[in-house]
């Protein structure tokens, strides 16, 4: 009965939106640049005739989609504005019942801004707490040792985000781990997209339409994560013309490409990247580093009437070891298929989005030679998300069918993970609206929940709220809080910082879901043209999260017990963004504690562990960004201080010995090392400073070279990684790593 | 005023820059010494293993313990200062220090005194010299049974175990047994208290009709067994085990249950 129900649900909830019934005159804009792809974020304004104070707004979507409702048989006049584009202001004529589609193609402005283009960011924002919006000229600001950015080295510079170190391609998200968060790209979900040098993911600058971070407090539409959601929308290729591009650095090189496959309609992008570090890192006066990635990302998109579809293809790899001296490869691999339409026809009375795919995510560890663990994830989901409207109020909802497989083979660390091979069949559900009852005061209130066959469905209601005590949009309070519920849970050895590996299973074992109680209050500001500050205070409490029980001794097997989390602390940032100039300062205080949820957390010599702070707990952050453009050159700076993480100390080494079976006179006794209260100690604090130069010239018409130099760790601070265990060293961050990119682009 | 932001922005970003990286791998206030004794008082020579915590393997092959081992006899105010005698493990060097004079009911306190200051004591009771009978002989299967060990301070320092034809081991909690001065008595009847044991069900009565019953012990030190499952009994510190025991059995004997 289950079964049919889930086939039934997506016709039924499908068929209602694509049931014409016109009612009320409607205007769709789609929001587009030259080449016809989507534009994310832009103002559009609504005036109604001979009025000059705007009746209503929209921002445009990631489909570049806008909509009004409710309007009457008149001439309207919208106004668009983004930033790098000229304003566009146009008259349309409604008829009564009308459903009209208008699309908009934005002219990219090379003169002073007009006076409605707002700098930097679109002029009106509501809800932001708790999310940091991202573009691929944001990226491209952060000196990345390659001459594009990377979201990899921008996602570090955000408060509340943290690395243990500068490999492994973690990310720990205001207390969050990386088995909490979920990262989608086009929808698809991705588990780990972030290579093993972490300033490089399968999420280049080229490549990259919009991303957003949902640092907690995000809405019904995200399911299945406990802490933080990454989700990026790829570029769709250009619909007009061809471009290409090749870049060269020591450490990485990209091939580039976009254009259309049938003007007008159909386009094709194409990134592919290729590490090189492992062949010329030595050249450079550097270590040399034993690590290898590659990333490539494709795009099939097609604008047709009434819609837009795209196909996307994700293949991502990785392999090498943190510490060179220790024989441990760590291998990930992404694999994403995934396609996303998106349908706005004027006979359909909403828009509706449905999306498809499959994803495969395999992490190994070895000695090079033999795999010792291996885990997959596999993930094919089918995603409707509609729209409707009830009494007035919109309602956003939708569906999403997920069939989740995990495999373990077994691996001697956590005796509770036996080999095994499961799909489980989850079914998850939202709805949300959006309320006003004041001209100043939006509530965006939500429920959802996921149907699994081995707990009872989950209740997850969230609600954001937004204050403008000023009646302006330059001034805005927002709260978001919300439960969540996460039914797969991903289990890594946190006492080994060389290892990345993680066991994912469903949590089919009888235990609580994990869950979390995510509270954000945040307050914007916008100071001028050009200034803006941000302050968020959070708190984040996870609930049942399987953690590696403490035992003593090193290379020992460990068991998984449930640990509860609570993580809470504020962000405060300011930035400056001109036509020239652009400076971020971001300071965040965090505070991470694990306790245990009923019995202990493990032992350590002669005492039970009850509570630690792990080794993500990052007390201060502090990140400046300077980026200045002078022509044609861009110059960036960047620098990170960190104060420093917990970290285990040893206690001793030992030579056990099983008396009186085993007589001292005649037997060694086994090697073991012992460990300290467990992150009693804190690494030294960190800091590093990067900065780029990059140049363009225009070569001809058609062809331009961009150029880039610049150095990461620029005075060569020896910042601690981690303490290996196994090899009894201290294991550093990258030292000083000057490199030097080229860039030819062809259009 | 300038000047003074400027260079207090230079102080603090030299302050920042020239910051301590160095990290202590070890948390040598707290490595003292490991210490393996569980010595046979019937041995004539009783071993300790002592180990310096703070080296790694790796750099046991000097075969140098910068260390005195001391044996004090606190019951009778003597000590003596123990001889090492370094084994040989595939490279690995380990120190064995040795004596021939403990005695039966004597506390004993280990000190090791470490050239570097650190300093690490264990201290442990060597058992008495004790009388073993078995009272009950005879009797049904579900008649408790009676043993007598004396002298005995703790009804713990008796680990008591049995061997039946068909049961090579069986030992008995220490739950299984009610002491009264120096009596141990049986809680229950001994099929009950078998069940208890490591083969719990798959005895019955007329499996206990045997005339090949063997009552083995051991007497460990008053305090003893307070540490029994403990890695770090009775050394603040330090890690391992330093202990004595008096091992014993019956003969043969007929367990009649009819």
């Amino acid at each position: 009965m289950k079964y049919k129900l889930l086939l039934v649900l997506p016709i039924l909830a499908a068929s209602s939106g694509f049931i014409f019934s016109q009612t009320t005159s409607v205007l769709r804009i789609i929001v587009l640049e030259k080449g016809q792809q989507p534009i994310t974020g832009a103002t559009v304004l609504l005036y109604e005739e001979g009025s000059e104070d705007f009746s209503d707004y929209c921002i445009s979507t990631i489909d570049g989609f806008c909509e009004f409702r409710s309007l009457a048989d008149s001439l309207y006049t919208i106004r668009i504005s983004f930033i790098g584009f000229k304003a566009h202001s146009e008259d349309i004529k409604i008829g009564l019942g009308q459903t009209k589609v208008e699309t908009i193609i934005l002219m990219e402005s090379t003169s002073e801004l007009d006076e409605i283009l707002i700098v930097g960011d679109r002029q009106i924002t509501t809800g932001e707490v708790g999310i940091t919006r991202i573009t691929s000229e944001d990226l491209s600001r952060i000196p990345s040792m390659n001459i594009e950015g990377d979201l990899m080295a921008y996602i570090q510079t955000v408060s509340g985000v943290v690395t243990v170190g500068d490999q492994g391609g973690d990310l720990y998200i205001r207390g969050g781990t990386p088995a909490q968060n979920q990262v989608l790209i086009d929808n698809i979900p991705i588990v780990k997209p972030f290579h093993i040098l972490n300033l490089f993911s399968a999420l280049p600058e080229q490549a990259v339409s919009n991303i957003e971070i949902f640092a907690g407090g995000f809405d019904n539409q995200y399911m299945g994560s406990t802490s933080a959601v990454i989700d990026a929308t790829l570029k769709t290729g250009d619909f007009t013309k061809y471009s290409s591009s090749v870049s060269f650095s020591p450490y990485i090189s990209s091939l580039f490409f976009e254009g259309p496959t049938r003007k007008d309609e159909r386009s094709l992008m194409f990134s592919g990247r290729v590490s090189t570090i492992d062949k010329y890192s030595g050249y450079l006066g550097t270590k040399e580093q034993d690590l290898r990635f590659n990333d490539f990302i494709t795009r099939y998109s097609i604008q047709g009437n009434g819609f837009n579809c795209n196909f996307t293809g994700i293949l991502t790899n990785d392999r090498g070891r943190i510490n060179e001296r220790r024989e441990n490869y760590l291998e990930w691999s992404n694999t994403g298929l995934g396609a996303r339409c998106f349908g706005y026809d004027e006979r359909f009375e909403h828009p509706y989005e449905i999306s498809i795919g499959f994803s495969r995510y395999v992490n190994s560890e070895g000695d090079g030679n033999i795999t010792e663990r291996e885990a997959k994830v596999t993930q094919s989901y089918m995603r409707f998300d509609l729209q409707e409207y009830l009494y007035g109020l919109k309602i956003d909802y939708g569906f999403n069918i997920i069939a989740q497989g995990s495999a373990v083979k077994i691996d001697e660390k956590f005796t509770l993970l036996n080999q095994f091979n499961k799909i489980t069949p989850n079914l998850q559900l939202y709805a949300k609206t959006e309320l006003n009852p004041f001209e100043n005061i939006q509530i965006q209130p939500g429920l959802s929940s996921q149907l699994t066959p081995s707990h009872p469905p989950t209740f997850e209601p969230r609600v954001r709220f937004m204050f403008k005590p000023l009646k302006n949009e330059r001034f805005e309070v927002s709260l978001a809080t919300g439960l969540y519920n996460q039914l797969m849970d991903g289990i890594t050895d946190e006492r080994d910082a060389g290892t990345t590996f993680t066991a994912y299973r469903p949590n089919d074992r009888g235990e609580p879901l994990p869950s979390a109680f995510h509270a954000i209050l945040g307050v914007r500001n916008r100071i001028g043209k050009n200034w803006k500050t941000n302050v968020e205070s959070y708190y984040k409490s996870h609930r049942n999260i399987p953690v590696s029980k403490w035992q003593p001794l090193a290379k020992l097997e460990t068991e998984t017990t449930l640990a509860k989390s609570n993580n809470y602390g504020f962000d405060i940032n300011i930035e400056y963004s001109g036509n020239q100039l652009y400076l971020y300062a971001g300071y965040g205080w965090s505070k991470s504690e694990y306790s245990a949820e009923s019995e202990d957390l493990g032992a350590w010599v002669g005492e039970q562990i009850f509570k630690y702070y792990p080794p993500h707990d990052q007390r201060h952050k502090l990140n400046t960004i300077l980026s200045l453009r002078t022509g044609k050159i861009e110059t960036s700076l960047n620098w990170e201080f960190g104060s420093g993480m917990p970290y285990t100390q040893i206690l001793g080494f030992d030579l056990f010995l099983v008396i009186p079976r085993e007589d001292p006179t005649k037997f060694a006794g086994q090697a073991r090392t012992l460990f300290s209260r467990p992150y009693s100690e804190r690494l030294p604090v960190y800091h590093r400073l990067d900065a780029s130069v990059k140049r363009s010239f225009t070569l001809s018409n058609r062809l331009e070279m961009t150029t880039e130099i610049g150095c990461i760790n620029i005075y060569d601070r020896r910042n601690v990684f981690y303490l290996d265990l196994n090899l009894l060293e201290r294991v550093d961050q990258a030292p000083i790593l000057p490199y030097a990119g080229i860039k030819l682009a062809l259009q | 005023m300038k000047k003074q932001i400027l260079f207090l922005a230079l102080v603090s970003l030299l302050a920042i820059l020239g910051c301590e990286t160095s990290v202590d791998l070890m948390d040598e206030d707290k490595a003292l010494y490991t210490v393996y004794a569980s010595n046979n008082m019937d041995d004539p020579i009783h071993f300790i293993r002592v180990k310096d915590m703070s080296k790694p393997l790796i750099h046991e092959e000097d075969g140098v313990l910068n260390a005195k081992v001391i044996l004090n006899n606190l019951t009778d105010g003597t000590f003596e200062v123990l001889r090492d005698s370094i084994i040989k493990f595939n490279g690995v060097k380990t120190h064995n220090f040795y004596t021939a004079n403990t005695e039966h009911g004597k506390k004993y306190e280990l000190k090791i005194e470490g050239s570097d200051g650190r300093l690490l004591t264990a201290t442990a009771t060597t058992p008495d010299i004790v009388i073993a009978e078995v009272i009950t002989e005879s009797g049904f299967c579900d008649t408790p049974l009676v043993f007598r060990f004396y002298p005995i301070h703790d009804v713990r320092q008796v680990v008591v175990r049995f061997t039946f034809p068909k049961a090579p081991g069986i030992v008995y909690p220490e739950e299984v047994w009610l002491g009264e001065n120096d009596t141990l008595f049986m809680k229950s009847n001994l099929l009950e208290a078998i069940r208890t044991g490591f083969l719990s069900g798959k005895m019955t009565c007329s499996d206990l009709e045997s005339p090949e019953v063997i009552l083995s012990w051991g007497i460990v030190g008053p305090g003893f067994y307070d540490y029994t499952f403990s890695d770090t009994l009775g050394i603040p510190g330090g890690y391992g085990y330093f202990r004595f025991f008096s091992p014993g059995s019956t003969d043969r004997f007929a367990l009649d249950l009819h």
